[in-house]
């Protein structure tokens, strides 16, 4: 076990080491361009490390157009032990966010000044579940306050005018059924899980992130995707599927946010209740900033201005799954 | 009671609050404890914006209310301070029993804290939480 007191030497010269490594690890992929809001993001995959980013974020990808505000880059390296190794103190960027999956290892790094951010992992089949769903989250987090963006925990469902409901709350409590339902319905689907938040300009938004949806296959959404045999159910024992592949033309990336809805599990599916931002505050933050450690002063208050400006009603979805894209609806102007 | 040795406090680190209408959300970032107060108990809350010395609290305040902050100092909400106490006007109207509600079903993800800005003269990174072992293949 790490003591504290040999990690924190580590520190030292960790982003060097990284960049070393990165640079000498095999299999370097041509650089891929992800355009989020006003945010250019050039993704470097090196050693195998593409079998964690294409399923969830390849159908974001394209060749680079332009010079990236933003450069993840990210591989995989067996043999390093970027923690554990002795460094010679050197010139260190005092302003580098890390973080260590304690499943996997897995370090995430991101240096606010160079504006670089490291994923490295031992092999992608020491990953966890989620890094296939929401691969790069910790350096999406980190790197999209500075556009005035944050990833949220939570989903969002709208209208082909391009305005929409965020869905929110706990995992289990028909979030991403909800998200679902209202999309093999017809309505328009950001993403089940984590999404963007945009803050950037007067009206809030919400932005398409991750391609994957998670659901259990027992869920009543299941049934109603075509092809949905066809996903692979994971270890965590939920089918993830890619939106793209069954509901392509309900994907819309940006849609402006009219409310808030907290979905909660009920006999019957009713009519939304206004409920207080103070409800709304207790299911919508502590999902995104204490999963998504690091951003806490950022992201707080932009969860805060949501719960603010929108309206927020409670949810009741049940059996009757019919009924829910009508009660969604509600929400919409 | 010396007061100016014994006020207290707002926990300064790694709480998050805001106030909707006259209830407080709090956050623990480093537990992942999360609580709501109701309107009783956010006005009893929001005197602590300022250290209160415990003298006058314990003048001031309704045996109820005392308990409450009794309360809030147990959950490390309220902590003491060498703060020179900030005299109180007076006591919320106690209106109805403050209610705290505490929710801990993030606090189990918290098991590790793995992030932390590096900044050699700060507080160093990860602090690896006790009964924390880093996986092998790492």
């Amino acid at each position: 076990m790490a003591s504290v007191d040999t990690v924190r030497t580590a520190a030292s010269g960790l982003a060097q080491r990284l960049g070393d490594a990165f640079v000498d690890a095999p299999d370097h992929e041509p650089p891929l361009e992800l355009r989020l809001g006003r945010a250019t993001i050039h993704i470097e995959i090196a050693a195998g490390t593409a079998a964690m980013i294409m399923p969830a974020l390849g159908v974001r990808l394209a060749p680079p157009t332009r010079n990236p505000d933003v450069t993840f880059r990210v591989f995989s390296d067996p043999g390093l032990d970027p923690l554990g190794q002795a460094v010679t103190t050197g010139t260190e960027n005092p302003r580098v966010t890390a973080m260590v999956d304690p499943i996997s290892g897995a370090l995430s790094t991101w240096d606010a000044d160079q504006r670089i951010g490291y994923f490295w992992c031992s092999g992608v089949e020491s990953l966890p579940d989620w890094d296939f769903a929401s691969p790069l989250r910790a350096l999406f987090s980190w790197s999209l306050p500075q556009f005035g963006m944050h990833v949220i925990h939570g989903a969002a469902v709208g209208n082909d005018e391009g305005t929409g409901v965020l869905l929110a709350g706990a995992s289990g409590r028909g979030k991403s059924t909800t998200a679902l339902i209202c999309a093999a319905s017809g309505m328009r689907i950001i993403g089940d899980d984590y999404i963007v938040l945009d803050t950037s300009a007067d009206a809030l938004r919400a932005r398409f992130l991750y391609d994957i949806v998670k659901l259990l296959p027992d869920s009543p959404a299941c049934a109603l995707l075509p092809d949905v045999d066809a996903v692979l159910v994971r270890a965590d024992g939920k089918a993830h599927i890619q939106l793209s592949d069954v509901l392509a033309a309900q994907q819309i990336d940006v849609l402006n946010l009219k409310a808030i809805a907290v979905p909660q599990i009920a006999a019957q599916t009713g009519t939304p209740k206004q409920v207080s931002g103070q409800k709304t505050l207790l299911a919508l933050a502590p999902g995104s900033i204490l999963q998504l450690p690091g951003t806490q002063r950022d992201t707080f208050p932009a969860l805060v201005r949501a719960c603010r400006e929108l309206p927020a009603y409670e949810l009741e979805v049940g059996p009757d799954i019919d009924a829910i894209p009508a009660a969604v609806s509600k929400m919409l102007p | 009671v010396n007061d100016a040795a014994n006020s207290l406090c707002k926990q300064p680190v790694n709480m998050l609050e805001e106030v909707f209408e006259n209830e407080a959300v709090i956050i623990n970032i480093a537990s992942g404890y999360y609580y709501s107060l109701n309107e009783a108990a956010t006005e009893i809350w929001q005197l602590f914006t300022e250290p209160r010395g415990s003298a006058q609290l314990a003048e001031l305040l309704s045996p109820g209310q005392s308990k409450f902050v009794e309360r809030l100092r147990e959950h490390d909400l309220l902590v003491a301070s060498d703060a020179p106490p900030v005299a109180l006007a007076a006591a919320p109207v106690a209106s109805a029993p403050p209610v705290l509600e505490r929710f801990d079903e993030m606090a189990d993800l918290l098991q590790f804290d793995p992030v932390h800005d590096i900044d050699l003269d700060g507080d160093g990174w990860p602090v690896v939480r006790e009964g924390f072992t880093r996986p092998a293949s790492a």
